[in-house]
């Protein structure tokens, strides 16, 4: 169920009618019901695990709490509960990787388990990870509540493609719920247009480009594999960027803020700005619970070169059980490392070739990460210098790039000269037919240039 | 006040809409309902068509995509009949392969009757409809490998000794709203729009289902069903024999574009069935495959697809209509026996 499907509208219209329906303190009950049958529409096998995974979550949070005199059991605790989560994604997302590389290694025949991937496995598990650290680091206690620890980890907006939450930002929110109030609403709303459009309107016309490109790139020229990598670039930002926004707008329309998750991130003008802004709250994830812990840049310099790379390499990992996406996490572990020694030596250089740079670093690496294989990818690089083949410039690609790229451009001009847009209310009669003029054109070009089929989010497949 | 300004803008808002889709995506679907045939466009009605390639011209007094007929008849006709591939609405007229052979051939008529979606038995009744007007010498009946799944579908007539007298399909019967209908698209670029985008898109989100894309998942036949089959497109064929004209079979292009200029020909069941049938009746089967092939291993230019779809996919393309052209020119002598 995606959120730009019609059974989607039907399920949070059933939603919105149980919260009106039942009294406040049963909301929390009501939205878990809700999160759980969200997810046992994708497959309902895996509401045990998704049972297991926060229950594990929830006795070692406790369990911590009451040993957090004692660190030998304090410390058990914390690890029990990480050994599983890892043990859990272990086994679901990385064993028949393990399996094909050690048979090759090996010189052996194996064969592959007969494993489904849980859907939004990646996500739930590190804020389950994220929770038990918290707690164990002290910056929380523990929660105490079956219901809302559960709720937490299945709160069905994040669910399946993050944000990754927080529970020092998502619990407190949940003991003082403020319910649907209309300043939510009308800002929720927004925001869940704005990642709609996001979705539908350019991701999913940019997706019937790129699929066909990325499947057979020797079947095309130079200029069409460089349009094929632009518009895929443009085709992730949209699409994960797009279902954050729905997420966060749906969860504003129930009364809770997510975090922000991308921030521009074609902007960047240096590889270490470029992850401040883009997948934030993976990346602030990783700082925390992975770079940090590892010494982060407090140890000897050669060890923050290290750092970077197994925190990247793993970062690379987490989005699947491939090489391809070691290799794309090498080289942003590479070029992060890279960006630090020429920082350490002085170096500088001008706002606009560092975002050249920085663009097409990013843009290239987007190869490995979107191919299916090594050989596709090998075949796209070499296909980028001198490939031959069919030039195809698709008319709507080159419109949709260049609407993008004005408005980047506009973003750009915004952060250096004005600052924050400000809305003064009360909003003026004028400013209300021009929502309302907005809106309509919105909705007539959605009608107009919807495409044929609305593609899975990308982001879910990890 | 507040209402009437939003009113007023909402009403702007749709007609620029309707400029917008009207001069750059598609014109209004100007159509009549023909009792054989079902909603057919209009005579003389004005087209363009974006979707796939671009098209800009107007239909002629059939509402087909050719010149006006000359009232003085040239001494060949060529009715060439067959579906979208060769009603050609993705490219403009004179790129068509029927109007580059129209060209080429002096005194002959290349009259096409091509329509969207029209299986060989539609084809059929298109051609007793027109022959009285256009009084073709020659047919040149075009086809590709799902037409045998397609004749399989249509309704049977047969007479008292079982033999088959005629193949049918049923249309859609006017509604009291079928005129009110046929206006709002003959006259709106934007409703004509929002329907195809309804049949084709928004209907698919609503249900998850996508009834074209299951339609066309062709299938191999056997036993009864091919036997049938088979019995349908040999009632087409001798049907147009008995008319005296000279028939010949184009099969249209099917295939795949590979790396290094390589192509991966499909030769699907229908395809050679459709051509071995008409052998074995006499008839001329001229197959497009090879000539397409050749030009993509020396060029490298597709002849399917366009820029604005996918190339590979979908119909025949400006190149791919000049190869078709120049390949059938080569074929004078058998179309033109």
């Amino acid at each position: 169920m995606i959120f730009s499907s019609v059974d989607f509208l039907l399920f949070f219209i059933g939603l919105i009618a149980a919260l009106w329906l039942v009294s406040k303190r049963f909301h929390a009950w009501v939205l878990l019901l809700f999160s759980y049958a969200f997810y046992a529409v994708w497959d309902v096998r895996f509401l045990l695990l998704l049972g297991f995974v926060s229950w594990v979550g929830y006795a070692c949070g406790m369990a911590i709490e009451r040993n957090h005199q004692h660190h030998q059991k304090k410390n058990t605790a914390l690890w029990l509960g990480i050994f599983s989560m890892l043990l859990v994604l272990g086994y679901f997302k990385y064993a028949n990787f393990f399996i094909d590389n050690a048979a090759v290694l090996l010189a052996v025949q194996a064969e592959n388990l007969d494993i489904i991937l849980p859907v939004g496995l990646s996500f739930f598990t590190f804020q389950v990870i994220s929770y038990l650290v918290d707690v164990w680091r002290g910056d929380i206690r523990a929660c105490t509540s079956k219901k809302e620890f559960f709720l937490y980890v299945a709160f069905f907006p994040q669910l399946v493609a993050g944000p990754i939450v927080r529970a020092k930002d998502f619990l407190p929110q949940l003991q003082q719920h403020v319910g649907v109030n209309w300043d939510y609403i009308y800002l929720g709303a927004q925001i869940f247009a704005l990642g709609f459009i996001q979705k539908v309107f350019i991701a999913d016309r940019l997706a019937m480009f790129c699929d066909p490109v990325f499947a057979m790139p020797s079947l095309y020229d130079a200029a069409t594999l460089w349009l094929g990598l632009l518009a895929y670039a443009v085709q992730i930002f949209c699409d994960f960027s797009g279902y954050s926004h729905m997420a966060i707008g749906i969860a504003l329309l129930l009364g809770f803020k997510l975090p922000e998750n991308f921030r521009m991130p074609y902007l960047a003008t240096s590889v270490a700005e470029f992850w401040r802004r883009w997948h934030i709250s993976l990346s602030s994830w990783l700082r925390d619970y992975l770079y940090i812990p590892l010494g982060g840049s407090r140890v000897a310099p050669s060890m923050i070169y290290v750092n970077l790379m197994i925190t990247m390499l793993l970062g690379g990992l987490w989005h699947g059980a491939s090489w391809n996406f070691v290799l794309w996490g090498a080289m942003h572990g590479l070029a992060l490392c890279v960006h630090r020694a020429w920082k350490a030596v002085g170096g500088d250089m001008p706002a606009l070739p560092a975002w050249g740079l920085c663009f097409l670093f990013v843009l290239l690496t987007w190869v490995p990460f979107r191919c299916v294989d090594f050989e596709t990818s090998l075949s796209y690089f070499s296909g980028l210098c001198s490939g031959e083949g069919i030039r195809w410039m698709m008319p709507q690609v080159l419109g949709l790039l260049a609407l993008v790229a004005a408005v980047h451009i506009v973003m750009a001009y915004k952060q250096q000269h004005i600052g924050a847009w400000h809305v003064s209310l009360p909003i003026s009669e004028k400013v209300k037919i021009l929502h309302i003029a907005a809106w309509f054109w919105l909705v007539m070009a959605l009608l107009v240039w919807s495409p044929t089929h609305s593609s899975p989010f990308i982001y879910f497949q990890f | 006040m507040f209402r009437w300004k939003i009113a007023g803008l909402l009403l702007f808002i749709l007609l620029l809409w309707e400029l917008i889709i009207r001069f750059f995506v598609l014109s209004p679907a100007q159509e009549v309902f023909e009792p054989r045939l079902g909603y057919v466009h209009a005579p003389y009605a004005s087209i363009l068509r974006t979707y796939e390639g671009y098209a800009r011209f107007t239909l002629d007094q059939f509402g087909l995509n050719n010149e006006p007929l000359p009232t003085v008849l040239p001494t060949n006709r060529v009715f060439v009949v067959g579906d979208s591939f060769v009603e050609a609405y993705q490219v403009m007229r004179d790129e068509n392969f029927v109007s580059r052979l129209g060209n080429k051939w002096q005194h002959s008529l290349l009259f096409n009757a091509g329509s969207s979606g029209a299986a060989p038995d539609k084809s059929l009744i298109s051609y007793d409809m027109l022959a009285p007007l256009v009084k073709p010498t020659h047919v040149l009946l075009c086809v590709n490998a799902s037409d045998l799944y397609e004749i399989l579908s249509a309704q049977e007539r047969r007479d008292a000794a079982g033999d088959l007298t005629a193949l049918v399909r049923p249309v859609d019967k006017p509604s009291r709203f079928t005129p009110l209908k046929l206006w709002l698209y003959g006259h709106s670029a934007l409703i004509t729009h929002l329907k195809w985008k309804y049949e084709n898109d928004i209907r698919a989100w609503l249900t998850g289902f996508n009834e074209k894309k299951v339609a066309r998942k062709s299938h191999e036949l056997a036993g009864k069903d091919l036997q049938k089959a088979v019995e349908h497109w040999h009632f087409v064929l001798r049907s147009l024999q008995k008319t005296g004209v000279k028939l010949s079979i184009l099969m249209m292009p099917e295939l795949e574009y590979l790396p290094n200029k390589q192509v991966h020909l499909r030769v699907r069941q229908g395809r050679t069935i459709l051509a071995s049938e008409a052998i074995k009746l006499g008839i001329p089967v001229l197959d497009s495959n090879a000539v397409f092939a050749q030009d993509f291993e020396k060029s490298g230019q597709p002849a399917i697809g366009f820029a604005n779809t996918h190339y590979g996919k979908g119909h025949i393309n400006a190149h791919g209509h000049q190869i078709l052209a120049n390949w059938l020119d080569e074929q004078r002598s058998v179309i033109l026996r």
